[in-house]
């Protein structure tokens, strides 16, 4: 997700409670676990997004347990 | 009008919010020490795993099955219970919380449709905590718990029974056996059994004052609520306990005394900090110890001791010191010892104690010593300040082996995302 300014080790802050749209950043749970990305809704289909260049955006064809939204990121710059 | 939100498989469901690939999955959460079974999902119920199945008889057979087990682990439920009842209470302007996974509300003067409301009650609860509800609905408590427990055992229901209706309430009593009224435990159905009261109708249609003369005034308030007339109150506040009990079985037996120090001193700051919570003091401590009751190999034993205290105190150091020295007294050696018991007695509020002019003092500045306390280990975790003699990780500890993150209260142990 460096595309969308979350890096590895970053702490972020979700919410449950509103409703996912496309272009927010989510945690879902896809094929037995638990991962961070972009939701991209079009007309036909739904997609998530790994902000990241190394990665494909993978096509959601079964249902879409989204389990928070990400509201805020943590980002650690100085560890000392 | 009332209604009894309750948390379904409340433990299990706690750990299915981190791990919702367990959705489908049996889970069984564990007693403390891993003992035996406290908590089950609708799955684990259906594979016929008993409620208290002792861990080690079944564990081979819960492997079999693919049963997920999980140690209890408490911070977690606590915080998640926090989060349940906080959502009702932003939906509900009265909120009774019964217990860690049970609320009463009352509905009186709810605009709209109550089933709808207890709906609205049940998504809202799942989709901000994760957490699945069900509703029970009636003008009594003892209706809407009734009602509720008859969401759950059909699933038809949508989670949302409405026991308004006095047609579909006697049909419901109809066909309810008398056990599961709120308040009548085995004991007493077995009493009521002669009488030929049967289901929770024959207990709502028996007449009342024989009910009071035979058996309580409690019982005869039970059927009257069964009939739909309305004695029980919604109890917002909690009246303070009257008594503070702090013990647990230690991970493995200890034969030495100053390990049996360390866990005494720490069930006492446990103990101390419920004490201070609700604005009480102790006038009274009792310590007990005891060696495992069931192995015929080894010698048993068993003692309590009263520990005087110079004052009625809150003060951590002044009830661990006297409960150091009851233990050292109680104390044989040459004993495998399981067990041991912190006791806070004669508790009374700040308020109405009345210094003795020829006890001791109690020790300046203790009141804000413990409030700045109780205030850390409140941000940073329980145990962050302690008295120096309980070590970090003690070997006394309970054995949780199948503990899961505390995700919700400590920042180390945060659910982690690819």
């Amino acid at each position: 997700m460096i595309g969308a300014g979350v890096y590895d080790g970053d702490v972020l802050v979700v919410n449950r409670a509103i409703e996912a749209r496309s272009g927010d950043i989510i945690v879902a749970y896809v094929d037995g676990g638990m991962t961070v990305k972009r939701l991209h809704v079009t007309e036909d289909a739904v997609w998530l997004r790994a902000e990241n260049a190394e990665y494909r955006p993978i096509q959601v064809t079964e249902s879409l347990h989204v389990w928070a939204v990400a509201t805020h990121n943590l980002h650690t710059l100085c560890s000392r | 009008m009332f209604a009894l939100i309750d948390c379904n498989s409340f433990y299990c469901s706690c750990e299915r919010v981190y791990r919702p690939w367990l959705d489908d999955v049996p889970v069984v959460v564990l007693s403390n020490n891993d003992g035996c079974v406290i908590a089950r999902t609708r799955e684990a119920k259906r594979l016929g795993i008993p409620m208290g199945a002792p861990y080690f008889q079944w564990r081979d057979q819960l492997r079999e099955w693919g049963v997920v087990c999980f140690s209890s682990n408490y911070e977690l439920y606590g915080e998640m219970s926090a989060r349940v009842m906080a959502t009702l209470e932003d939906m509900f302007p009265r909120v009774e919380v019964y217990s860690i996974d049970e609320a009463f509300a009352d509905l009186t003067g709810m605009q709209g449709d109550l089933v709808d409301l207890g709906r609205e009650a049940r998504e809202r609860v799942l989709r901000w905590t994760g957490i699945p509800v069900g509703v029970g609905i009636g003008p009594t408590k003892t209706l809407a718990k009734l009602a509720n427990w008859a969401a759950k055992t059909w699933r038809k229901s949508g989670g949302v029974i409405d026991l308004r209706d006095p047609a579909r309430r006697d049909k419901l009593l109809q066909m309810t056996e008398v056990s599961e009224v709120w308040g009548v435990g085995r004991r007493l159905t077995a009493k009521l059994a002669p009488l030929g009261i049967r289901t929770a109708w024959d207990l709502a249609t028996y007449d009342p004052a024989s009910l009071r003369r035979q058996f309580s005034v409690v019982l005869e308030k039970t059927a009257r609520e069964l009939r739909g007339i309305s004695c029980l109150e919604l109890e917002e506040a909690t009246p303070p306990k009257q008594m503070i009990c702090s013990s647990k079985m230690f991970g493995s037996r200890v034969r030495e005394l100053p390990p049996i120090r360390e866990a005494v001193a720490s069930y006492v700051t446990k103990a101390a900090e419920k004490l201070r919570s609700q604005n009480s003091l102790a006038g009274a401590l009792q310590v007990a110890i005891r060696t495992g009751m069931h192995n015929p190999d080894q010698p048993r034993y068993a003692n309590a001791i009263n520990c005087p205290l110079p004052y009625p105190t809150d003060d951590t150091r002044v009830l661990a010191a006297a409960a150091v020295r009851g233990l050292d007294a109680i104390y044989r050696p040459g004993y495998a010892y399981s067990k041991a018991e912190v006791l806070l007695m004669d508790l009374r509020q700040r308020g109405e104690f009345t210094g003795d002019l020829f006890a001791d003092a109690p020790r300046p500045g203790a009141d804000r010593l413990m409030a700045v306390v109780d205030r850390i280990n409140a941000r940073e975790g329980r145990g962050t300040v302690r008295l120096g003699r309980i070590p970090a990780s003690p070997e006394w500890a309970m054995k949780r082996e199948m503990m899961s993150p505390r995700y919700t209260t400590r920042w180390d142990e945060l659910m982690v995302v690819r």
